[in-house]
């Protein structure tokens, strides 16, 4: 008999942080059940070298295939906007689906690759959606369209709390296919915290435990303006008359800075600038910061594992439980009281609450998965379904034969 | 004022937009068509558009039929490119071919363009289709939803869809027929042409691969129709045969029973009068579903699901499949029923309730 094949598809770095223990699960567990898991990478991004080392430091396999979407493009010469990613993006995946003939394909998170899932699903190949049913309700927001667009087409959707499940709900994905997981980054810190506390990065910068403010801000909304960014780091500097402030700069932050003429502004004896940092000493600077301020959606979850508090500066979130659990302050306005209130945060709030259940997350989905393989849920989820269709088509126009 | 882009990719998608892009032109409101080519026939549609007494298309992607991987991701670069250069306030897309799904992606990402979905809300609930799935992302992505009843209204809703995006409008394909059965009346005569009289004789299409790519499914669908000619006398069915079809019934060396003739595929005006004098219609199309409602012929449908249900409510269609018993059971009890039905998609002002919507945004 034909074995079960499953391909785990990533497209960006923190993806591989989150998915590096269902990948080495669903690795492990080929021996024991009867299926088969690829591991492939979109290559969305041009880090293609850089992710090397990366893999090796996660401990994690190289993949069995790389659509190199990024690299393409930017060796070919071709715009990398959207719709060339995309288009690239569409080809390759075809071609990929075509070549390995996958009996289900896995995704995560709401980045450009989970677009790929609609060559997928049309091909006839059913989508697993892990980090299904974030919703930030803002629709500026390019990732709204990627979330909403890949949960409606999934075959599995894995929640990560039942507030997101309730979402795919008030949205007609039928309940059979929800489940709820707990939020995956558990897994990645549980593990990678040992790895962090080995780093120097604390003697390297020079910085003392809960003694400094840690920065990253690279959200267009909050760099992509003279007077936006103007307005930040004004704020930064007067915290940093008060205690070090450490800010990586991604680059295209920092040509910003340059291009707007206010890079000089910045500089200060308390600010430390740096260049992008590891995943690591990332993390551990988490842990040990006073306080974090920061856009992305990923450090507002670690720093409420992490205990540390954190002032997330954007509009809208995706992660109203962080809020809710107090250990968060939400606010696109005046950085410096923000932060401020941050500090006054007690951080005695509950750790759990991206994972209430306390169970390991990864090994949740991977037996869900295999419960799913060995019931065929796959093989029926799209076959067509005569009686159900109708009692679907029922409910939806009401009586007729 | 900013235009209004029109992409369109196969011959449904023309007809329905038809009548949007006709008000246009009459209101004088600027806009352009960008014709994907997706079925590879460049100069047959320049044709269709002449017929129709349409403009053509101002640019032509010729993205011809390869995989559909490939053919989506051709067509949305090169709408990005023409989106660039033409900067439209609003991009109009219908149904749900991969010139849908490739015009919604290519705006997904530009704010301040508007993307109107035309024939918004369909479900087949068959996921195995793509088509579902181009329906599904172009749903989601776009900005205002064009609702043919408010079945597909209620449909969108419970798929999360803020209400204020929805508009029900009845369908584009009502204003289209009631124009163009006028332009076909004036142009031509069928009965003459196929020796057939009103209301005696009967229509065939198939084309979709789940019927024509089963030697049993065309057996039994054929085994339906001959017997019915004893049945309800059937005596003269006109089976219009796509290239698919005809190449399928060839190597699956199929014989036709006597009261089946095999005709050549007929251009739209010709089909559209044909549908309208046909006593009965045997079909798999979704658009002919529609066409012969609309036209108050009865409609057999070799499917086992449909997107269009209010055909088969108010009692036009049944939804018979592929078995033979099933078939002739449904059509003995469609003769008996009365053509009395009010048409469901609209009262063929469609179009100018779109064009009142999008104007103010332009």
């Amino acid at each position: 008999m034909k074995k079960f094949r499953i391909i785990s598809l990533l497209g960006i770095r923190p993806d591989l942080i989150r998915m590096f223990k269902l990948i080495n699960l669903l690795d492990i567990g080929q021996s024991k059940n009867n299926y088969e898991h690829l591991f492939m990478h979109t290559g969305q991004h041009f880090d293609y070298e850089l992710d090397g080392i990366f893999y090796k430091e996660l401990g994690v396999r190289l993949p069995d295939y790389n659509m190199e979407v990024g690299k393409t493009l930017k060796k070919g010469g071709h715009n990398t906007g959207f719709a060339y990613q995309m288009g690239l993006l569409f080809e390759r995946t075809a071609e990929m689906v075509e070549k390995f003939k996958p009996d289900a394909v896995m995704y995560l998170g709401d980045t450009n690759t989970v677009l790929s899932s609609v060559v997928v699903a049309r091909m006839g190949v059913p989508v697993i959606h892990l980090e299904a049913g974030g919703r930030s309700y803002d629709w500026r927001m390019p990732e709204e369209i990627n979330r909403i667009t890949i949960d409606h087409l999934s075959d599995v959707l894995y929640s990560y709390v039942p507030r997101y499940k309730s979402i795919l709900l008030s949205e007609g994905i039928p309940e059979f296919r929800i489940k709820v997981i707990g939020n995956i980054i558990h897994d990645a810190i549980e593990n990678f915290i040992y790895k962090a506390d080995q780093t120097n990065i604390l003697s390297k910068l020079k910085l003392q435990s809960k003694k400094f403010v840690l920065t990253t801000l690279h959200r267009e909304e909050n760099t992509n303006s003279k007077q936006i960014l103007l307005d930040k780091f004004s704020d930064l500097i007067k915290l940093a008359n008060e205690m070090k402030v450490v800010l990586p700069l991604m680059p295209r932050v920092r040509n910003n800075l340059k291009q707007f003429g206010i890079l000089n502004q910045v500089l200060h004896s308390n600010v430390i600038i740096t260049e992008p940092l590891g995943f690591f000493e990332f993390l551990k600077l988490e842990k040990e910061a006073k306080v974090i301020i920061s856009d992305s959606g990923t450090v507002q979850e670690e720093s409420l594992i992490l205990g540390t508090p954190c002032h997330i500066s954007r509009l809208s979130t995706e992660r109203p439980e962080t809020i809710e659990a107090g250990a968060t302050i939400l606010s696109n306005k005046n950085l410096y009281n923000n932060t401020k209130k941050a500090l006054t945060l007690k951080n005695n709030w509950n750790r759990w609450v991206l994972n209430p259940t306390k169970k390991s997350p990864s090994e949740v989905v991977y037996n869900d998965l295999m419960e799913k393989i060995n019931n065929n849920f796959f093989k029926n989820s799209r076959k067509f379904n005569y009686t159900k269709q109708n009692k679907i088509m029922k409910q939806a126009y009401g009586i007729f034969k | 004022m900013k235009k209004i882009c029109f992409i369109l990719g196969t011959r449904p998608e023309i007809i329905k937009l038809s009548p949007l892009i006709r008000l246009c032109r009459l209101k004088n409101i600027p806009y352009f068509i960008i014709h994907t080519n997706q079925h590879y026939s460049a100069i047959l549609d320049k044709i269709f558009f002449k017929e129709l007494n349409l403009p053509y298309a101002k640019y032509n992607l010729n993205v011809g039929s390869a995989n559909h991987g490939l053919q989506t991701a051709s067509m949305i670069i090169a709408i990005e490119k023409i989106i660039i250069k033409e900067k439209p306030g609003c991009i109009i897309v219908e149904g749900d071919t991969n010139s849908v799904l490739a015009g919604a992606m290519a705006a997904a990402k530009e704010f301040n363009i508007t993307i109107a979905h035309v024939e918004a809300g369909l479900r087949s609930y068959d996921r195995k289709m793509p088509e579902e799935i181009n329906r599904i992302v172009a749903d989601h992505i776009s900005d205002i939803l064009f609702a043919p009843t408010i079945i597909q209204k209620e449909i969108l809703i419970k798929e999360g869809i803020p209400k204020n995006k929805i508009l029900v409008t009845g369908n584009t394909i009502v204003d289209a027929v009631k124009i163009n059965i006028e332009i076909s009346n004036k142009k031509m005569n069928v009965l003459k042409k196929y020796n057939v009289i009103e209301k005696k004789y009967s229509i065939l299409t198939l084309h979709r691969p789940s019927n024509v790519d089963f030697k049993i499914n065309l057996i039994k669908i054929f085994n339906g129709l001959k017997a019915l000619e004893k049945i309800v006398f059937l005596n003269k069915i006109i089976f219009l045969v796509h290239p698919r079809t005809l190449k399928n019934l060839n190597k699956f060396n199929i014989k036709l029973p006597n009261n089946i003739k095999m005709v050549n595929p007929v251009g739209y005006l010709e089909m559209l009068q044909l549908i309208s004098k046909a006593r009965l219609i045997f079909t798999d199309s979704g658009g002919i579903q529609e066409e012969a409602c609309i036209l108050k012929v009865p409609c057999i449908t070799l499917r086992n699901n449909t997107e269009r249900p209010e055909t088969v409510k108010i009692g036009g269609n049944i939804i018979a499949g592929q078995e033979t018993k099933k078939i002739i059971s449904s059509t003995i009890k469609i003769l008996n029923r009365k053509i009395k039905w009010k048409n469901p998609f609209g009262d063929g002002h469609s179009s100018e309730k779109m064009i009142r919507r999008i104007q103010p945004l332009l």
